[in-house]
């Protein structure tokens, strides 16, 4: 039988694998508070980092953990290689505070070096020890992560500049994201690099879901694009949770693989603008059912959403977002087992 | 110079325009109040009710209520002259933990285009705080904004200071932020939860007003 990434890969193609996938965005908001431990502790011991990773494995041995196994503080490590403040916590990832709004002060601005730049050596590093210890026990870490354009952006000048910046300084915009894609491509080649078997890339940017049309094909859609052709190949998978059904077309054309979009956006619609060369993962509400539903209600949602999207291929069963912070394992289950049922005649 | 130079001003989020058009606009002797509610309020109507049509994105909103604050700045003096209130008062603020100011400032700058005061408290701001803001403003709303799962506790949070420091009876609770949902806003108790700060902004009003 087919392990849960083979049939992830698979469904990431456009086929109908012999069954759903479950794929699962997973990390630091949620997995401290699963396994109850500080926050800190699970950036800072990789052993107990370990032990929460693999025990994933365990529980939900039919799940597709998305990317696994990710060496992370946070959304910390992208900003941290441009020099910005960082506060952590005990109950939650940590925050970052956006450097200098002024764009004229970005204009002078480098692409980062992953191998020396704020948090990154240390997660590179990381990620090569574990990818050693994980291969005497048969697995690998396949995948690897970065932020996208907008979202890193928005940590250097913060989020109401960037979105103003983007009507009244298009140039200075352009040149920022400019430097922010060639650091985006840089951290996750300096990640593959150090892995053994890798296999595929995520990149999570919610606040492209923000623009118009306009505004993405201009200054967007180019260094997104740039980015998922970098790495041709690997399966690529896009994150943006913010509900743009104005985009959808356009994204198709991003060169993603796989693309996990919010709830609040109907599965019908992304798989008829979209389902022609992108697989859906989605859309069962985190925060409502993952976290405050029932196992019922996960399983009602889940097969309706199989329902609109798994015909023809291409659907991974996921959350419309990552897992969210107090997420029920049992939901999780109602997950898994809606997957295995579909399609359903009841 | 005129009342519909100003609409448009503001609708296309031109700054300059705006605060140009309001100058001599005044000076040509219109009222301030009729500036306000037919150029000032009816533009920022349209910017919300295009955003809620998806005609508008989060971009073009904010270069509008720039606009529209850059030309409350002149009217003010002359809105206070001539005896004109607020429809209300909302303390905002992004709770403790969240750095991320971009829902707030939307909110907040809708509901001044629709005629509310608004006190920005900031981003990362503890429940205490919150209540301090409460005491001293006593506004109609106390308005908890949220970008991130992980900070979303920190409305219950609030809620529950409030509660505690008496004050709930006396002031509406908002809520919002991209994770927050209607029945989170239910399950802690908030009286207001809407889906985008177009919508906020509306259903304050309608609030404030069966109040």
């Amino acid at each position: 039988m087919d392990t849960p990434w083979e049939l992830f890969k698979q469904a990431a193609r456009l086929e109908e694998p012999e069954r759903i996938p479950v794929g699962l965005i997973v990390d630091s908001p949620w997995l401290p508070g699963y396994a109850g431990i500080d926050t800190r502790d699970y950036f800072l011991f990789p052993e107990k980092w370990l032990d929460i990773n693999l025990g994933l494995l365990e529980r939900f041995p039919d799940v597709a953990w998305i990317p696994g196994f990710w060496v992370e503080y946070g959304m910390a490590a992208e900003p941290s290689a441009f020099g910005t403040k960082m506060r952590f916590y005990t109950d939650r990832p940590p925050s970052i505070e956006p450097l200098v709004p002024d764009l004229a002060f970005w204009a002078q601005a480098k692409p980062i070096n992953p191998q020396e730049d704020g948090l990154m050596p240390l997660v590179l590093r990381l990620y090569e020890t574990m990818d050693e210890r994980l291969q005497a026990q048969g697995l690998a870490i396949r995948m690897v992560c970065a932020r996208g354009p907008m979202t890193a952006a928005s940590w250097l000048v913060g989020m109401t500049p960037l979105m103003m910046a983007l009507a009244t300084e298009p140039e200075r915009t352009s040149k920022l994201l400019d430097t922010v894609t060639t650091s985006i491509i840089r951290w996750l080649r300096a990640q593959l690099d150090v892995l053994r078997e890798p296999e595929g890339i995520m990149l999570l940017d919610d606040l492209v879901g923000m623009v118009s049309p306009q505004h993405y094909e201009e200054m967007i859609h180019p260094h997104l694009r740039r980015i998922f052709d970098a790495f041709d190949g690997l399966i690529r998978v896009y994150h943006n949770d913010t509900p743009c059904p104005h985009l959808l077309e356009s994204l198709a054309e991003a060169n993603f693989e796989v693309f996990n979009f919010s709830h609040k956006v109907d599965a019908a619609e992304v798989k008829a603008k979209m389902g022609h060369r992108v697989a859906l993962m989605g859309n069962v509400p985190p925060l409502d059912l993952g976290v405050r539903g029932t196992p019922a209600e996960v399983a009602q949602w889940a097969k309706e959403c199989l329902d609109k999207g798994a015909p023809g291929g291409g659907m991974i069963l996921s959350f419309g977002g990552g897992v969210s912070p107090g997420t029920l394992p049992e939901n999780i289950d109602a997950l898994v087992a809606a997957a295995r049922r579909w399609p359903s005649k009841g | 110079m005129s009342i519909e130079a100003i609409y448009a001003a503001v609708l296309d989020g031109d700054e300059a325009a705006t605060k140009a058009e309001v100058q001599a606009t005044l000076e040509a002797g219109v009222s301030a109040a009729d500036i306000l509610y037919q150029g000032s309020i009816a533009a920022m109507t349209e910017v919300g009710r295009l955003f809620e049509e998806g005609e508008k994105f989060v971009p073009e909103m904010l270069i509008s209520a720039r606009a529209m604050k850059a030309g409350l700045a002149i009217l003010r003096p002359h809105l206070v002259d001539a005896g004109i209130e607020p429809v209300g008062k909302v303390v905002l603020g992004t709770v403790k933990g969240d750095l991320h100011d971009i829902g707030k400032n939307l909110v907040g700058m809708m509901l001044e285009g629709v005629g509310f005061e608004v006190i920005d408290l900031g981003v990362d701001v503890t429940p205490e705080g919150f209540v301090e803001a409460v005491e001293a403003h006593r506004p109609d709303f106390v308005g908890l904004s949220a970008l991130l799962t992980t900070t979303m506790p920190g409305m219950r949070a609030t809620v529950e200071a409030l509660q505690e420091a008496g004050l709930r009876d006396r002031v509406m609770v908002m809520v919002g932020g991209a994770p927050v949902t209607q029945s989170f806003a239910e399950d802690i108790g908030a009286d207001l939860y809407a889906p985008d700060a177009s919508a906020a902004a509306g259903r304050a009003k309608t609030l404030l007003a069966a109040d």
